[in-house]
């Protein structure tokens, strides 16, 4: 199931979203990595999720791929948060983790 | 911009949201129904394969399936002008063929009926029997023809389209705060929760929206603006011939000459593809000394929708020709045509593009009941366009889902044998839609919104159950025998189900809130309490 791509665009949405101020008010975030590292962590799962995309999907079908699945893992992220925030930050951590382990076969 | 210059002309802005408000009204409700059933499409085959459970083929070989097809041909119709042959893919699991007689010479002779597309076992060509249905191609259809007759369902789709893009356009500049609220959806606060909703289904998905509108265009651009072709071509074939190239016409010599082996020739025609494969197959002229065989290449493992094609001698199987390299324009266009079919797309890919279609389906619905909530001065009773938007909403919103699942309904309970059972259930589908939104409009629109969703929650709920009774392709039994396709059909009539059900709960909370609101509101004060407070 090529869905390493979705998983990391999720981890790194979620990161995202913890870098912005509005959230980090919620006591449940107290002890977060500072905005700057959070938005670090964003944009190398970003580039990771790019990069699987295409080497699943081939350089044609991966662009496709990376943004429509960058948009789908936005919505589930939304809905957990206006929820859940605490949820978010648990379901990106196990996103980014199942991703990067199914990484490690590829070397 | 100062306070004094606002108030004389509205900014970019307002006027912005000025066009983007009412562009999204008028189109909204066609554009929900589009989306809606375009975004079912996605599923085209898979649509057709779950109304016709009586066929359950095993896919095997483009070469096979040729063989096979031809065989049958060869026994029924060994003198027409046209085979056509559309051969099975993982998707569609069945060979197509439809036969084109040859005229009768005599002109006062009445020309022979149309004989119907049949449908063959690619394994042993045998033909196929199922009951009559629409499936999967109704509701792709319906998404740019609209069930009004052409080309008036095609204009009105397009005109939508148009103003779902200069929607899309105005409502970026709209958006003041795209950035800052990208994450934010707030839940029960009415006005601001349906902001919310709209701004993160359209906003997330933006890339999506804008693409599917865009290339949606671009299908038909040739019908909505013809003037190009009609500068540079003066006859329309021409220009048919420059893109696809030139079909074979010859005219049947008369002369007996057997028909070359097609496998060969489908190898011939991958290799030339770089492993690319044939989709359909057109034989002219079979058993004649002129016949042809043209391959169409096809779409499914490449962006570009429209495919190549070569055609072979249908005697001795030479290349006789084929259709020019396409050039970047029709490069362009073909993969347009593909990104906003997705036919290219494997099964995560296709999964992805259902998903963002159901996004866009959000955003057009959230948009419409934005509208209609914004407007709204509480306390004040309604006018009368706001009460119409409101009932429109309830008619595009709760009805036409309630409409879709009475199709598939309709699917397993109508008698198999019923004449011209495929247009009972489209006719069905209509009814229910249309009927439902009417039964609406003598409810208060609280109730309504709640009993209609309710209806097309239990409507789809319903679906497993009743493919389970009707058919023996239960949920339970597809489960052991591993046939995914109807598994997954029956989940996610269930996840349609539940999330309707959702719809209807909601609307029943908001709607006995608003009424406790209104009881509080309306009771008689106390004088004595009030005495009482006021020490």
């Amino acid at each position: 199931m090529r869905i390493e791509p979705a998983l990391l665009s999720y981890a790194s949405l979620a990161c995202l979203a913890l870098s912005t101020h509005r959230l980090r008010r919620d006591a449940a975030f107290a002890r977060l990595p500072t905005v700057a590292t959070m938005r670090a962590f964003a944009v190398v799962l970003l580039i990771l999720a790019a990069w699987r995309a295409v080497h699943d999907f081939g350089p044609y079908q991966g662009p496709v791929a990376f943004i429509g699945m960058v948009s789908i893992a936005g919505l589930p992220l939304v809905l957990l948060l206006s929820r859940w925030p605490r949820g978010a930050l648990v379901t990106g951590l196990g996103a980014s983790a199942v991703a990067l382990g199914m990484l490690i076969p590829l070397g | 911009m100062s306070k004094a210059a606002s108030n004389e002309t509205p900014g970019v802005r307002q006027s912005m949201a000025w066009i983007h408000g009412w562009l999204g009204l008028l189109a909204g409700w066609i554009l929900f129904a589009m989306f809606l059933t375009g975004t079912a499409s996605y599923f085209r085959p898979e649509i057709t394969r779950w109304m016709q459970p009586e066929i359950d083929l095993h896919p095997v070989t483009a070469a096979t399936a040729a063989d096979t097809a031809v065989a049958h041909l060869q026994k029924v119709a060994p003198t027409a002008e046209q085979w056509f042959i559309t051969l099975p893919d993982a998707r569609t699991t069945a060979t197509r063929i439809f036969i084109r007689e040859r005229p009768n010479p005599d002109p006062n002779a009445k020309p022979a009926p149309r004989r119907p597309e049949r449908r063959l076992d690619p394994a042993t060509g045998e033909e196929v029997t199922a009951r009559d249905t629409r499936g999967g191609e109704h509701f792709y259809r319906f998404h740019f023809q609209l069930q009004i007759p052409h080309p008036w369902g095609r204009w009105l789709a397009g005109l939508c389209a148009m103003a779902m893009l200069a929607a899309i356009i105005s409502g970026v500049i709209t958006h003041k705060r795209i950035f800052v609220d990208f994450f934010t959806l707030r839940w029960s606060k009415g006005q601001r929760s349906w902001l919310d909703a709209h701004n993160v289904s359209a906003v997330i998905a933006l890339p999506f929206h804008a693409m599917i509108t865009y290339t949606g265009l671009i299908t038909l651009v040739a019908m909505y603006m013809p003037w190009p072709i009609q500068a540079n071509y003066k006859d329309p074939a021409t220009f048919e011939t420059a893109v696809f190239g030139a079909e074979p016409d010859a005219e049947a010599s008369g002369r007996l000459a057997a028909l070359t082996p097609v496998a060969p020739l489908i190898a011939k025609a991958s290799e030339e593809w770089a492993g690319g494969r044939p989709a359909t197959m057109v034989v002219r002229n079979p058993n004649d000394a002129t016949a042809t065989v043209t391959l169409y290449q096809s779409a499914k493992d490449r962006l570009n929708a429209r495919g190549r094609s070569i055609v072979f001698s249908g005697v001795d199987g030479r290349r006789l020709s084929a259709s020019p390299p396409p050039d970047p324009a029709a490069e362009t266009s073909g993969v347009m045509l593909g990104l906003h079919m997705g036919s290219f797309a494997g099964p995560v890919l296709r999964l992805t593009y259902f998903l963002l279609g159901l996004a866009g389906t959000a955003m057009v619905g959230t948009g419409l009941m934005l509208w209609t909530v914004k407007r709204k001065r509480p306390g004040a009773a309604p006018f009368f366009g706001i009460r119409l938007a409101e009932r429109l909403n309830v008619g595009a919103i709760a009805c036409l889902p309630a409409g879709m699942a009475a199709f598939l309904l309709a699917n397993r309970l109508l008698p198999v044998t019923l004449p011209a059972r495929g247009d009972v259930e489209v006719s069905i589908m209509f009814w229910t839609w249309f009927g439902l939104a009417a039964l609406a409009c003598v409810r208060p629109i609280r109730r309504a919104w709640t009993e209609t969703l309710a209806i097309a929650a239990v409507a789809f709920l319903a679906l497993p159950l009743v493919n389970a009774l009707t058919t023996d392709r239960g949920l339970i039994r597809s489960v052991v025998s591993g046939d995914w396709l109807f598994v997954a059909f029956d989940l996610a009539m269930l996840a349609t189900g539940a999330l309707l059900g959702f719809g209807a709960w909601r609307a029943a909370q908001i709607s006995s809130r608003s009424a406790r609101k209104r009881r509080a509101a309306e009771r008689p004060v106390n004088p004595l309490r009030e005495a009482a407070d006021a020490h």
